[in-house]
């Protein structure tokens, strides 16, 4: 696997966990140079070395609250200067159509803790307990617990999404 | 498995469920209790709602783009840093010293740990691109943060500095006046097109001289650490770093950083050349460049840089000695003045570096 191959599954999970275009690349690009830091002789696996590193940088991030909440992944990659002057914005039309459940998941995801939300994300991926643990720093006997909450933490909000009144 | 007298909690159950979970006892328990298997296919009934929702974000994710833009022109410049790093690292461990900008702060912490330095000039120390991968290579063998805590008492922010986004305003507040590029290459932005800052952290450190002194023997290090650092404590101030980067539209980059010094204090009295030549054995740097840093004549202000052969060159910058390092695509420049430790690199060329740096 080459750099730019890691790069993107590097970016893409970030892009999952965080669900800011912008955050991602930056989280991304964080995890790639600090591969390239540690000699890439050194890492065995760097695939799931970075894994584990832009998990955890995803988490610091949306602990520091730095993340635009409530930003739909269809509507940021409007607001990236480094795409905006590369891709025409796609047809809102065929965006609402194709994203509006997409939509609500992330509004909902947004109203989770960090935690809640990168337990759900990272098992949705299909990361060993021993994994997610290590990225939201509990012990692995305690995902069980804490993955259970989150899943009806998330059903109960997407309920609320899904039946607010007013929506975009 | 949690311990549990009537019904296994619910985090176990979640945990058969993705077979994270074995238990004998609790396969039993299921067999004969109707209200867990209940409980059982209730979490699994949660488990796939949330993996049907979770799937239309993830199949979302999966058709994003990936950006084009970043990381073929940040690769350049980043790499600038990343092969500069090493190289200063070299110097450093063998000088006990760090380019401040270059290092991540426990290696800094680790090689200073028992200096006092607040670098304001640099020295050039000729060697080799092998010397410097040796020495970095044994030191990342060698002195983990774990060992480091091992062999001294070290109390300071539980999380390292990391460089984090910024904005221009907050790197003025932090840094205070920055270098501005005296011409900015063509074709690259007037403003920079993004700004990173982190902030200094400040250590103490109280190292055990006895625990040192018998790791240095298992090494096979012929040295000790002299017994009148036993009970002293030093205090370590990391460098706060405020970096900018543009970005041109046909791939060249430039990075401008600026570092504020290192400062250890608290070693007062203490032979910074022994515990150069100490570091440099451990480092397994060659005697001719533990000889040629032992020799600069004020250690505690000098930062050395390594030169020579496929390593890098001194140059003048302006009124004061810097080192240039090519790399391929482009070089970089770093340099010390006025307290601060300056770096500009890129993918360009030799000539427009100088002139970024110099008025």
């Amino acid at each position: 696997m080459d750099l730019q191959d890691l790069y993107t599954a590097t970016f893409r999970r970030a892009l999952l966990l965080l669900g800011d275009r912008h955050e991602a690349e930056d989280a991304a690009q964080e995890a790639v140079t600090r591969l390239l830091g540690q000699g890439t002789g050194t890492v065995k696996n760097p695939g799931a070395w970075l894994r584990q590193v832009v998990s955890r940088l995803a988490y610091d991030a949306l602990r520091r609250g730095q993340r635009i909440r409530g930003l739909p992944p269809a509507d940021a990659g409007l607001t990236d200067p480094y795409r905006s002057h590369q891709e025409a914005p796609p047809d809102p039309a065929q965006v609402m159509v194709e994203h509006e459940q997409v939509r609500l998941v992330r509004t909902a995801l947004d109203r989770l803790s960090p935690r809640d939300r990168l337990i759900l994300l990272l098992r949705a991926e299909g990361l060993p307990y021993k994994e997610i643990a290590q990225a939201v720093h509990c012990r692995p006997g305690s995902v069980g617990t804490l993955l259970a909450r989150a899943e009806r933490r998330l059903k109960e909000q997407y309920e609320l999404v899904a039946n607010a009144p007013a929506r975009r | 498995m949690s311990w549990w007298l009537t019904h296994p909690p619910e985090g176990d159950l979640r945990a058969v469920l993705d077979h994270e979970l074995h238990s004998a006892r609790l396969q039993r328990h299921l067999a004969s209790c109707p209200t867990c298997r209940d409980r059982l296919t209730q979490l699994a009934r949660s488990a796939q709602a949330t993996q049907a929702l979770l799937s239309a974000v993830r199949m979302d994710v999966a058709q994003s783009p990936v950006p084009t833009i970043p990381w073929e022109e940040i690769l350049p410049v980043q790499s600038t840093m990343l092969r500069l790093r090493p190289v200063a690292v070299g110097a450093a461990v063998a000088a006990l010293f760090t380019a401040t900008l270059l290092i991540d702060p426990w290696r800094a912490t680790a090689a200073n740990w028992l200096s006092i330095f607040r670098t304001q000039k640099i020295a050039t120390v000729e060697t080799s691109p092998q010397a410097i991968e040796g020495a970095i290579k044994n030191l990342n063998e060698k002195l983990s943060p774990e060992l480091i805590r091992q062999l001294a008492r070290v109390s300071g922010p539980e999380r390292l500095p990391t460089m984090e986004p910024t904005t221009p305003a907050a790197a003025a507040d932090l840094m205070g006046p920055l270098l501005q590029p005296a011409a900015l290459p063509a074709g690259l932005p007037a403003e920079p097109t993004r700004w990173g800052a982190m902030h200094s952290a400040t250590y103490t450190l109280r190292p055990d001289v006895d625990a040192i002194n018998t790791w240095l023997r298992g090494q096979g290090v012929p040295a000790s650490l002299n017994e009148k650092l036993k009970g002293r404590t030093f205090q370590v101030v990391t460098p706060a770093v405020v970096a900018r980067q543009w970005r041109g539209a046909d791939g060249r980059g430039l990075m401008i950083a600026q570092a504020t010094s290192l400062q250890v204090s608290g070693t007062d009295g203490i032979d910074l050349s022994e515990l150069a030549g100490l570091m440099g054995q451990l480092a397994g740097a060659p005697a001719s460049v533990i000889d040629q840093i032992r020799q600069i004549p004020d250690l505690s202000q000098t930062l050395p840089l390594p030169v020579g052969p496929e390593v890098g060159e001194p140059v003048t910058i302006g009124q004061v000695q810097g080192v240039y390092y090519p790399i391929e695509g482009g070089g970089a420049l770093v340099w010390q003045q006025g307290g601060f430790t300056y770096f500009v690199g890129g993918k360009l060329t030799r000539a427009e570096l100088l002139a970024v740096a110099v008025r």
